[in-house]
């Protein structure tokens, strides 16, 4: 199947450098196409999407208007983009991620793919074993192709490092310094720096963002210049977009409670000669708050953000990515393109079954045109595949579908 | 067509008759007829691993099954939880919805309830459920009611009740040392705003224990099935953590509270504010005993179930075993694995479908050999060419999974 779905990308690699050229048309390449495997010829081209030019081409089969996904506009410029494509679980979204860095690394974009979902399915979309929180290089793209399936544990044991030493000992010593030292002793039981040793659910995936973006800071990984966030989903989204604010808020109020005790007790803590100990923890404290700004600005940066949802033609999923996507307007995160997935390709024998799958479908996408969040964004078709799309051939194909 | 459907789907009731044995019920031909043309094509497919089989003679290829052990479930009347979840997208609000309208049909007055932030119980039954409130559900034969729990809702009551004792703890302490300029700084931060910002996630447990708090009033102790629709796996396993994080930081709290109170008992007495603080700290106490409940109902093997809910790719599967095994460290109790979207059987596959067909077919071998999956009871749902939408066509699903 592998060879197949090789051998069967190379006529959409035709397409995708005519469109390049900006020509929008392309020359069928009938001796190619008469080598396709009988298995593929099943499967038809039915990507299209609703940008103001449209282009009708004419083909041996059944005509059918298509467009540019805009897909140039995405691989233009050297400049990073992040792309984060999230929606109802199950539809679809780590293969839509997964094709589409793979299809900048093929377009000359150094590229890493991001997992920031707790299910971690990354590993099983590349059929390569991507875990461990560190960067893979994945095998098989033209280019530089780098996968991260973010590790929760580490990233909270690193928080665990930032805030212990703050909690526990300022107040000892400020008390120390009022002569309490009995009070002290006994609130020092209470071990208030445990209090961060277990952190909130859902802050490890932030942290990890604004790691990658520390990562990405750095010399080191400076050749990245596309960035593909494959995320939770909906809910955990929503809640992602949340915690900037709420880190700010609560990292904020405890650097603040510090500067004013420091204030106070200037005097004292210079004849104990902790300043040292406490000015590092305070310094990682601000770090990590000012990481957490940079992560709310990026998902809020016109320019070099986007997030794409993904939805399939069900009147459930539709509603849900409606929701979603007014939700994302309301917190300023931008939004172009929606993806309906999981759409049944042209047939010309039908079963039973799948003639009525195809009405709903078709009625699931009349919502879609009619509904007045998703209406406004430029919509790609993606069709049902009959296998699984797994490693890196199989993503080609698939990304020579639905970006173009 | 639709008559050779309607006595497929009539001889399908008998069998179900025979499997549940003292629970029979009479089937109601009448109300088949009546069932829409885009039923129709519809087939039974839905079989079972359990140690005893049942083979039945049927005019279409023959399919063993049992009973997927739906008897066990709607047994007694002590109240039994069940939490339905798995990968996104899999149907698992069609299967929890499907599941409360069969126990209502079989006289247990249940409620549903959504943990899913994305809340999709609404559109599964086709009526509104928001509100954060308890809403009758039309159509069964007995109580069912739904409960789409409103975050926003729950978060301000744990503000409201947390507020109280941040802030101005700090600054009687201070003032009764005498230290009133620098507690007058400290008041500019207003330690208590600390709490108004809950980490994300609290709200589900929060709501959770609100469920559990209806249900202990008498207004409530109908009640004698509740499912949960939870989240995708993602947000499950983080719901079964919360429960050690609130009770590790709320007891400090209350910890601390204690000590400093004592601490300047004479004090407080002369400015006379003992009350306001209590009432506080008994509301974050009872908070926490609520969420150390939440967690000993995660792991009660008598009264609680989590039902797994995938469909037959790889990729689905390969997430249900690990949602299995992170399932198996917490002890939460697991029986039962749905298997959804299975594609019915046909006379006239398609290309299309006669390869989605085999594709499956391997996914299904793959849950029989898995180390985690191959222990639990597999039930087989079928993939319906229209969506499960509105109480009638859930009953039909019911019947299908459920028996």
């Amino acid at each position: 199947m592998a060879c197949r779905s090789v051998l069967s990308s190379s006529p959409h690699i035709t397409n995708s450098m005519a469109i390049k050229e900006g020509v929008l048309s392309f020359a069928p390449n009938p001796p190619l196409l008469l080598r396709l495997p009988k298995a593929v010829t099943f499967l038809s081209f039915s990507a299209s999407t609703k940008p103001p030019t449209k282009s009708f081409q004419v083909r041996s089969v059944a005509g059918t208007t298509e467009a540019a996904s805009g897909f140039d506009e995405m691989i233009s410029g050297t400049k990073r983009k992040y792309y984060m494509l999230g929606g109802k679980g199950g539809v679809g979204k780590t293969s839509c991620a997964a094709s589409l860095a793979v299809k900048f690394a093929n377009n000359g974009h150094p590229t890493l793919v991001v997992s920031t979902d707790p299910a971690h399915s990354l590993s099983d979309s590349f059929a390569q074993d991507l875990t461990g929180g560190a960067l893979v290089p994945v095998e098989g793209p033209d280019y530089p192709l780098f996968a991260l399936e973010i590790n929760p544990e580490k990233f909270r044991e690193e928080f665990q490092n930032a805030a212990q030493k703050k909690g526990g000992t300022g107040v000892k010593d400020f008390m120390d310094g009022m002569g309490l030292g009995m009070i002290a002793d006994q609130l020092g039981e209470l071990k208030l720096g445990e209090l961060l040793d277990s952190p909130p659910p859902g802050l490890d995936e932030a942290i990890a963002i604004s790691k990658v973006i520390q990562f990405l800071e750095s010399q080191e990984y400076s050749m990245f210049t596309r960035i593909v966030f494959d995320t939770a989903p909906t809910g955990h989204t929503l809640r992602l977009l949340s915690l900037p604010d709420f880190l700010d808020a609560s990292i904020g109020k405890i650097l603040k409670l510090r500067q004013k005790i420091a204030s106070a007790t200037s005097a004292i803590k210079s004849v104990f000669g902790q300043e040292e100990t406490r000015q590092n923890a305070a310094d990682k404290l601000e770090k990590l708050r000012e990481r957490m700004i940079k992560v709310r600005e990026l998902f809020r940066d016109t320019d070099s953000t986007e997030f794409v949802i993904v939805t399939i033609p069900t009147v459930m999923a539709v509603s849900e990515s409606s929701r979603l996507s007014a939700s994302l307007k309301k917190e300023n995160v931008p939004v172009k393109r929606l993806i309906v997935n999981q759409i049944l390709p042209p047939s010309t024998s039908d079963c039973k079954f799948c003639a009525m799958k195809r009405k709903d479908q078709m009625r699931a996408l009349d919502i879609v045109q009619n509904d007045p969040e998703l209406s406004s964004l430029s919509m790609i078709q993606a069709p049902l595949v009959d296998v699984e799309i797994r490693g890196v051939p199989a993503l080609k194909f698939l990304g020579d579908i639905i970006w173009k």
